[in-house]
């Protein structure tokens, strides 16, 4: 909470709002959280390229939701911001982390950033944790990892079991001492989260953290986000392919499609008054109940062909 | 929190109990069944001979009296059962009967060479296993790199060179090119009142190298594609995350996961190393069961070729049961199998 | 990258063969010719390859001895493949109580080595190529049976044979027409391997004596029959010889692995 900027977690870019001036100055007195300029990432030796020349910015506190069909990118952008590509992956470009350059970074320099300041949420709860050990010794690590003993004020299992209740899981000394397989799905995804904010960190990426859980539990995963980001002032950048979901956590939008940001803005900016027609069919398609009984469904590509973007 | 309620599933309450007890159990019938047939098969191919020991013995000129008077003798004229069950009998109280060529007793041909044989086996072992995590971890993670590669090829080399011609290569090199070490023979580390520690390590240098060349091959080629299994899964990819450096979550996430692997596979290959040590003792001139065994199959020593096969074995299927004991403790997924199989 | 390997394991193994073949027709010397008066010949002219301890020509025999090198790898892999296959199949189709015999059959086999099983062979009925080819047969039987039936598991999955059951087709018709040709390149690759096996096999029972006559060259007896201290190169040729069939073998197993079904990856 202290590394958040002046002006609470209000994003920087929305505008008409008073608060919005004061928040701009802080954020001009030094740099962004998270800059990425001209990133390309291409793979193997076709060099194939699965993203191109993006470009965006992350400010404290904000939240930025990354949306995009599969294939598009989104996930390859934000594994190359961890540093987490392939082996046979080229990234040009820049990213920039707190004013670090992370793209000439050692695996060292890295790692010390990942877990730390900088941690991410995965896709899969079911298959993200080590099935051989304990999750309250896996999150226990992620302490052990960035702190030296000598700074701890408390032992690491308080710390673990703690972060455990906050994030909603009943009876933590129960849940420390159980092995992934013995959990549910929520109860996975509610540990990784835990994992990811132990270490209060000012970058918080979710890569579809809520895909594969069902409808239920799902919700309960971002109505919990959405509270431990506003309590720790964590910054986010949240990466789905359902819009629903990043307008209900986010305050800006990117859009990706083929590798490219074809769309960026203030959520509902993005949604009143779409642009580019690769969003305009996301957002068509996310409306099921827009569509009459007996209609055909709107499928992304009735929105394409107008204009075919190079 | 209702959710969480819910979730409080039924399995976690089972695994509180011990089910690896029944896991245990289950292993130890499987292994006393698995001694059962595999002695009883043992038996039978020796007992069922075309040709007939006692005839064998005596030589073609024997009348039939002198040959029914020596199957009596050796008590070969009782059923077969009873002959498996008095075998059996005496193998597990260490009595392998008498020899029928020499008349010694086979215990007592089998016991000073099993050390031999154990040397070898138990320094192979756990060397071929070090080299084989170092290089296959190496080739796992470079196998996109050309060092990687190398190691990969330098395997797939080992991997086709039978143990005796990796032992004759060291003996050609290290014994009669540069006169290093003595190219044959064994001095026990026990020798009379003193340790001869040189002697005795002089001679066992050559023999497990070369079992350390072709198993420690065979094995990094596991290691490497168990080590590429986990660098592709999900959790390896939050031990980066969460700022475990490459090697530091290779080893850490890696080795715990692919462990459970290798221990089936160094089980498994404890056959062929079993035969890559009969063949090395051969080369080497080492007296242990291997030679033992090679030398009771020319002489027709038909107990002794059933006495010693066992041994090899039982201590196949003893080391496999020990690693899959070794899997359950490592493993906490399969310990929670034993109730639902 | 992938048909390199292909290519290079079917050359290597077209090799063997080729020496195999060639042997029947020529050799540059009789390979039963003793020639005392030349023993221990150097690597040169007209010896290629040097004489061993009896003046045989090395290189004959070397051709000669790739004969029994394809002669019980042909024979005893494929010995195993008839047997082992259709039980793997059954064992994977059946899941009851038959299935888990095999299986566990196949286990305990799986622990006594085609070395053992030889040896055993070898004092019981005396050493020949017979007895080894039978044992390293016996000794191949489970591992096509393992791989049958985990190959049958994954294919039974299937939804097409859902709908062939459906449709009335019977057990052994859905394992010839739906399951044998999923499993086939599994085999292929097997059989690859195996044959590897079967060498490695073959050259140590050769080599203590426990396989072919002393009349037949094999490339094991090549080597038990060398003298490391006067002719080191008579033990290293044929050593190289072993080393190069086996490996083709394996480079075959491998390309083809990766070459037929990219979704297998390295299962050795």
């Amino acid at each position: 909470m202290t590394e958040t900027a002046p002006g609470g977690r209000a994003d920087g870019q929305r505008p008409g709002e008073i608060q919005e001036a004061t928040r701009r100055d802080a954020a001009l007195a030094e740099h962004p959280l998270l800059e990425v300029a001209g990133l390309s990432v291409a793979f193997g030796r076709r060099r194939i390229e699965a993203v191109h020349d993006v470009s965006f910015t992350v400010a404290r506190g904000q939240r930025l939701g990354l949306v995009g069909e599969s294939g598009s990118g989104k996930t390859v952008t934000a594994t190359a911001i961890m540093g987490l590509l392939a082996d046979n992956a080229q990234a040009a470009g820049s990213i920039r982390f707190d004013g670090e350059e992370l793209t000439t970074a050692s695996d060292q320099e890295l790692s010390r950033l990942r877990g730390r300041s900088l941690t991410m949420v995965f896709q899969e709860p079911m298959t993200a944790l080590d099935p051989t050990m304990t999750v309250g010794r896996q999150t226990a690590e992620v302490v052990w990892l960035h702190e030296p003993r000598s700074e701890r004020s408390e032992p690491v299992r308080q710390r673990v079991l703690a972060a455990f209740g906050d994030v909603g899981l009943d009876d933590p000394p129960r849940i420390a001492d159980s092995y992934p397989h013995q959990l549910s799905g929520g109860q996975r995804q509610r540990v990784m989260l835990a994992m990811a904010l132990i270490n209060r960190p000012q970058l918080v990426i979710c890569d579809e953290p809520t895909t594969g859980l069902d409808v239920l539990v799902q919700d309960r995963i971002l109505t919990l986000l959405d509270g431990k980001l506003a309590d720790t002032g964590a910054a986010c950048l949240f990466v789905s392919h359902d819009l629903a979901v990043v307008a209900r956590l986010c305050t800006d939008v990117l859009v990706m499609w083929r590798g490219r940001i074809v769309e960026a803005g203030p959520v509902d900016h993005v949604l009143r008054e779409p642009r580019h027609p690769y969003t305009r069919g996301l957002i068509a398609t996310a409306r099921i109940e827009a569509v009459t009984p007996g209609q055909r469904l709107p499928v992304l590509e009735d929105f394409m062909t107008e204009e075919e973007p190079a | 929190m209702t959710e969480a309620a819910e979730e409080k599933g039924a399995d976690v309450a089972v695994a509180r109990r011990r089910p690896w007890v029944r896991s245990v159990l289950r292993r130890l019938v499987v292994f006393a069944v698995t001694v059962l047939v595999a002695s009883f098969l043992v038996f039978l191919l020796v007992a069922l001979l075309p040709g007939d020991v006692a005839r064998a013995t005596l030589g073609l000129g024997a009348s039939d009296d002198q040959v029914e008077a020596l199957r009596s003798q050796w008590g070969l004229d009782r059923p077969l059962l009873l002959r498996y069950a008095e075998w059996l009998g005496g193998f597990l109280t260490g009595d392998l009967g008498q020899s029928y060529v020499t008349g010694e007793s086979v215990s007592s041909q089998v016991a000073p060479r099993l050390a031999v044989t154990a040397w070898l086996v138990g320094l192979s072992t756990p060397l071929a296993l070090i080299v084989a995590l170092v290089t296959g971890v190496i080739a796992a993670v470079g196998r996109r790199r050309w060092w990687g590669a190398v190691i990969s090829g330098v395997s797939h080399l080992g991997l086709a060179i039978p143990a005796f011609f990796a032992a004759t290569l060291l003996v050609l090199v290290f014994a009669v090119a540069l006169g290093w070490l003595p190219a044959t023979g064994y001095e026990p580390l026990f020798a009379g009142r003193g340790v001869d520690l040189a002697g005795w390590a002089s001679h066992l240098v050559l023999p497990v190298a070369a079992i350390v060349i072709v198993q420690g091959s065979l094995l990094a080629r596991y290691v490497r594609s168990s080590f590429i299994d986990v660098l592709t899964e999900d959790y390896y990819r939050t031990a980066r995350a969460v700022g475990w450096t490459r090697w530091r979550a290779v080893f850490r996430h890696g080795l715990r996961n692919a462990a459970t692997s290798l221990a089936t596979v160094v089980g498994l290959q404890l056959a062929s190393l079993l035969v890559g040590v009969i063949l090395v003792e051969q080369v080497f001139a080492l007296p242990g069961l291997g030679s033992l065994l090679i030398r009771a199959v020319s002489g027709k020593d038909l107990l002794v070729v059933q006495g010693v096969v066992m041994v090899l074995v039982v201590a196949v299927l003893l080391i496999n049961l020990i690693v899959d004991l070794a899997y359950l403790a490592i493993d906490p997924r399969l310990r929670r199998q034993g109730e639902t199989a | 990258m992938k048909k390199f390997t292909v290519i290079a394991g079917s050359a290597m193994t077209a090799l063997v063969l080729l020496a195999a073949l060639v042997s029947f027709v020529w050799t540059p010397f009789d390979p039963s010719l003793v020639d005392s008066a030349n023993r221990f010949a150097p690597l040169g002219w007209p010896h290629v390859l040097g004489t061993d301890a009896m003046g045989i020509d090395t290189a004959s025999r070397l051709l000669v001895g790739a004969r029994t090198v394809v002669f019980v790898g042909v024979v005893s892999v494929e010995g195993a493949a008839v047997v082992g296959i259709p039980l793997g199949l059954f064992a994977g189709m059946r899941h009851g109580w038959w299935g888990e015999a095999i299986s566990r059959a196949g286990d305990i086999l799986f622990a006594l080595p085609a070395l053992l099983l030889a040896i055993l062979l070898a004092a019981a009925v005396g050493a020949s190529v017979v007895t080894a080819m039978l044992a390293i047969a016996i000794a191949t039987v489970p591992v096509f049976i393992r791989m049958a039936r985990a190959a049958t598991l994954t294919v039974m999955e299937l939804d097409y044979i859902d709908a062939a059951r459906v449709a009335g087709t019977s057990e052994p018709v859905i394992a010839l027409r739906h399951v044998v040709p999923n499993i086939a390149p599994l085999i292929g690759v097997q059989a690859a391997v195996s044959f590897g096996m079967a060498i490695l096999a073959e050259a140590g029972l050769s080599y203590l004596g426990l396989s072919a006559s002393s009349s037949t060259p094999t490339w094991g007896r090549m080597m038990r029959d060398a003298n490391l201290f006067t002719a080191p190169a008579q033990a290293v040729i044929p050593g190289c010889a072993i080393a190069f069939a086996v490996m083709g073998f394996n480079v075959l197993g491998d390309g083809l692995r990766d070459y037929l079904d990219p979704r297998l990856k390295e299962v050795r």
